[in-house]
């Protein structure tokens, strides 16, 4: 009995030792620096193991009073999408992002932000093949234009996730950024954000934010996941889809303004890239002429001359284009989609669901360059091949300048340039 | 919902709960969890995030309780007799739920860290709802002993090898940055998550079993343990010490230590229905149903895989250490349970790694929620099969089942 009490007590004594020893040898936290302002996008790494340790030990209760601030600013930048009840966001000039409805567009959409009076917006414009509608909302109170991200966070920023919908509270959601992805969103290549976030169906349309309040990116579908595109890759998306649509159709793409207008002229939109053979091209345009007027309407941004060129029941435009110091007028016929022998003949043809090319058209200036039916195209000027880009590139008779594209024919990778 | 009003109603919720199940034969923890799913934030949301937020006070306390309870399965004359074979049982099993969960998560195509980390958070067992299933069929025999201690060591094999494999891939920069501090912060919160706990859980129950021959009340017995496993908790939380291993060296010490454990687990049993009640219910308010959907191949992988491991492992390490028939045939059935630890473990996890694979947050839980709602059910088989279920009727009197 007296020896178990003595092997009790020295336990004792080194289990007293123990704690004191480990207290006291526990290593120092880094010193915390004094605490920054939120218009800082960056959290240092000291701060941000701080907050972990906060979460870790006391669940979000403690932090959630900092992100709850946070929130309440950048809740007024997310609107409601009736009837389809995912956020949208505003940016600013007018325009609004909401990620496409699951089952197709509605014949009426009405936004609303707050407390504030219902807005309704003609039926916005659905681009193909991009997760995303762009529609301009009149210039109006009720919507507090989104604050851009100017820059990404750094790694390990914390992001916040707040959307609202129809019958749903505000969903708010704090996470740590941790990268970048990239990801397949219809032709498009998107970079994805990547974040502690939860993403369900239910967080669609939500916009994430940084800690300075701006607008990082938006959640929508991409083919079957839910993921966070960054802002800059959406808006670039949605311009090179608008011009997308003209390709098809006209054998044109647009391209913006300049920054500096020569004098005496309004702003207009630029011919950017015409292909040989196709409407635009018969109609007497030519790449950098500027589209002033379509149909007696005078034309200032991308997205008003793809509408009104989109129009899908009319067989002839009426435009007034400048060229240098002339002004002339022209008729535009869209290719008569589904008409036979009505659209010129690409130069490929890809396999549906791959890159192997299914015909080559013989003259083309793609046979030229030596490219058979059965290669496999990889990379196209410099980029990785998708369909959508391969029809872009190499999808006229002529190329406007050389490209280059890397086919892979069975046991070897050959790089080709295609020239004028 | 206030504070108080969703504790009532957690309290009568599992009550029903515990009604409803007896007509089902389905043990009262499915019934507890299933009400929590019900309730929480995933169904009908009555108890939202804020309210779990702050009850989970009484989870801590509920699991340090229950813990407490495992740990006095290494009183030093009941582990002699089955120590050795439980710890070969328990390391088989572990390594065989590690290599099958990991190869599979491999095969997938996953990281390899990943695939470790799947692996090392699959062996864990669930210890609280393995244990009130025991409780609720007063179950009593070798089976029952094994499977308690099986548990207990499992918790700390499992929370062992989950401190080293953390460790080891944040020193070698697997991690990336997060973990946060130097090699040296790494391994000695391994160190003191280990051995600080077991210094800490010895004092205190030295302090319970000396003062408890002071004690002799029903009430100020249970002030008595209450208050030291409170304080433990506490400890814990303030020095950063692992409260699973600090409340089970607690419970060894009390055991081994103290002339009256059987009277504090007497009152132990009387008084901490409620705190499990509130604690299994808040487990399953916590689990998403919306997971199963996102669960995916791995997920599959994942529950199948810990499912073989902890069968064959079981039966091969029953068949090593040369025990019953009955134990290698039936303990595999009931260490299926995953929680407790397992949701901390990966939580923790996803806190200090954000950059670590968010699918792997999603796997783990979603894998607990299947094996907690078929743990308990195969557990109370598996006692009613082999006899050791002694179910008190409401005259007091025992019955077999």
């Amino acid at each position: 009995m007296q020896a178990r009490h003595r092997y009790v007590a020295t336990l004792a004594v080194v289990a007293v030792v123990i704690l004191v020893v480990g207290f006291l040898l526990r290593p120092t936290p880094p010193p915390t620096p004094a605490r920054r302002a939120p218009a800082e996008v960056t959290v240092s790494h000291a701060e941000l193991d701080n907050l972990r340790d906060l979460v870790q030990r006391n669940s979000l209760r403690n932090v959630a009073a900092d992100f709850s601030a946070l929130a309440d600013r950048v809740f007024s930048q997310v609107a409601t999408v009736r009837p389809w009840g995912t956020g949208a966001i505003v940016l600013p000039g007018g325009n609004i992002l909401a990620p496409k409805p699951i089952g197709g567009l509605p014949h009426t959409i009405v936004l609303t932000s707050g407390d504030g009076p219902p807005h309704p917006l003609t039926p916005a414009n659905w681009i193909p093949g991009v997760p995303f509608l762009s529609a301009t909302v009149q210039a109006s109170g009720d919507f507090s234009p989104a604050n851009l991200a100017q820059v990404f966070p750094v790694q390990g920023s914390w992001l916040l996730l707040v959307t609202d919908g129809v019958n749903r509270p505000a969903l708010v959601s704090p996470g740590v950024f941790s990268g970048f992805s990239e990801v397949h969103c219809g032709p498009f290549l998107h970079r994805q954000l990547q974040t502690t976030i939860p993403l369900t169906a239910a967080t669609i349309g939500a916009g994430v934010f940084d800690l300075s309040g701006s607008l990082q990116g938006i959640v929508a579908q991409c083919e079957d996941s839910v993921s966070i595109l960054g802002i800059g890759d959406i808006q670039k998306a949605l311009t090179d889809a608008n011009s997308a649509t003209l390709l098809v159709r006209y054998g044109m793409r647009l391209s913006i303004t300049p920054a500096t207008p020569p004098a005496n002229s309004t702003s207009a939109v630029l011919v950017g890239e015409l292909w040989v053979g196709w409407p635009a091209d018969a109609a007497g345009l030519q790449a950098g002429d500027a589209l002033l007027n379509v149909n007696g309407q005078n034309m200032t941004k991308i997205d008003d001359v793809v509408t009104a060129l989109s129009k899908p029941d009319q067989a002839s435009f009426h435009l007034r284009v400048r060229r240098a110091q002339r002004i002339f007028l022209t008729d535009l016929k869209p290719v008569q989609l589904g008409a036979p022998n009505a659209a010129p003949q690409t130069a490929l043809e890809l396999e549906p669901d791959g890159m192997r090319l299914q015909h080559v058209a013989p003259g083309s200036s793609v046979a030229a360059a030596g490219i058979r039916t059965d290669d496999i195209i990889l990379r196209v000027a410099d980029l990785p091949a998708t369909p959508a880009r391969v029809n872009q590139v190499l999808g006229s008779y002529r190329v406007s300048a050389p490209v280059s594209a890397v086919i892979w024919r069975p046991g070897r990778e050959l790089l080709v340039w295609i020239q004028p | 919902m206030n504070q108080l009003s969703s504790i009532a109603l957690i309290l009568l919720l599992s009550l029903m709960a515990g009604h409803l199940v007896k007509f089902l034969r389905i043990p009262e923890v499915t019934g507890y969890i299933i009400a929590g799913i019900v309730v929480g934030p995933s169904v009908l949301g009555w108890i939202n995030q804020e309210n779990l937020a702050s009850l989970s006070i009484f989870s801590e306390v509920a699991l340090a309780l229950i813990l407490f309870s495992i740990g006095s399965i290494f009183e030093f004359r009941r582990f002699r007799e089955v120590g050795k074979l439980i710890v070969i049982i328990t390391i088989t099993e572990c390594t065989c739920v590690l290599a099958l969960v990991t190869g599979a998560a491999l095969y997938l195509g996953q990281r390899w860290e990943i695939a470790l980390l799947l692996g090392t958070v699959a062996m864990e067992t669930g210890a609280a709802s393995t244990l009130m299933v025991l409780r609720e069929y007063n179950a009593e025999g070798g089976l029952t002993q094994v499977i308690t201690g099986a548990i207990a060591i499992n918790n700390l094999v499992c929370l062992t090898c989950f401190l080293l494999v953390t460790s080891g891939l944040q020193v070698a920069g697997r991690l990336g940055m997060g973990g946060g501090g130097s090699v040296y912060a790494t391994i000695y919160s391994v160190i003191w998550q280990l051995i600080g706990s077991a210094a800490l859980g010895y004092l205190v129950g030295l302090l319970l079993a000396a003062w408890s021959t002071r004690v002799t009340e029903h009430g100020e017995t249970l002030i008595l343990l209450i208050g030291c496993v409170l304080l433990c908790a506490g400890l814990a939380l303030f020095l950063n010490l692992s409260i699973l291993v600090v409340s089970l060296v607690l419970g060894a010490t009390t055991a081994n230590l103290s002339a009256h454990t059987g009277r504090l687990a007497m009152v132990q049993s009387r008084t901490d229905p409620p705190f499990y009640a509130v604690f299994f219910v808040i487990a399953g308010a916590h689990l998403q149903l919306g997971l199963l959907k996102s669960l995916g191949l791995l997920g599959l992988a994942y529950i199948v895989a810990r499912a073989i491991g902890k069968l064959i492992g079981t039966y091969f390490g029953s068949r090593l250490a040369k025990s019953t028939p009955q134990v290698r045939r039936q303990l595999g059935p009931a260490v299926l349970a995953h929680a407790g630890l397992a949701i901390g473990l990966v939580l923790s996890l996803a806190r200090r790694y954000p950059q670590l694979n968010a699918e792997l947050t999603v796997v783990v839980l979603g894998g607990i929620l299947v094996f907690e709602i078929l743990g308990p059910i195969s557990v109370r088989k598996v006692i009613l099969r082999a006899g050791e279920s002694h179910a008190r009727v409401a005259g007091g009197m025992e019955v077999l089942e």
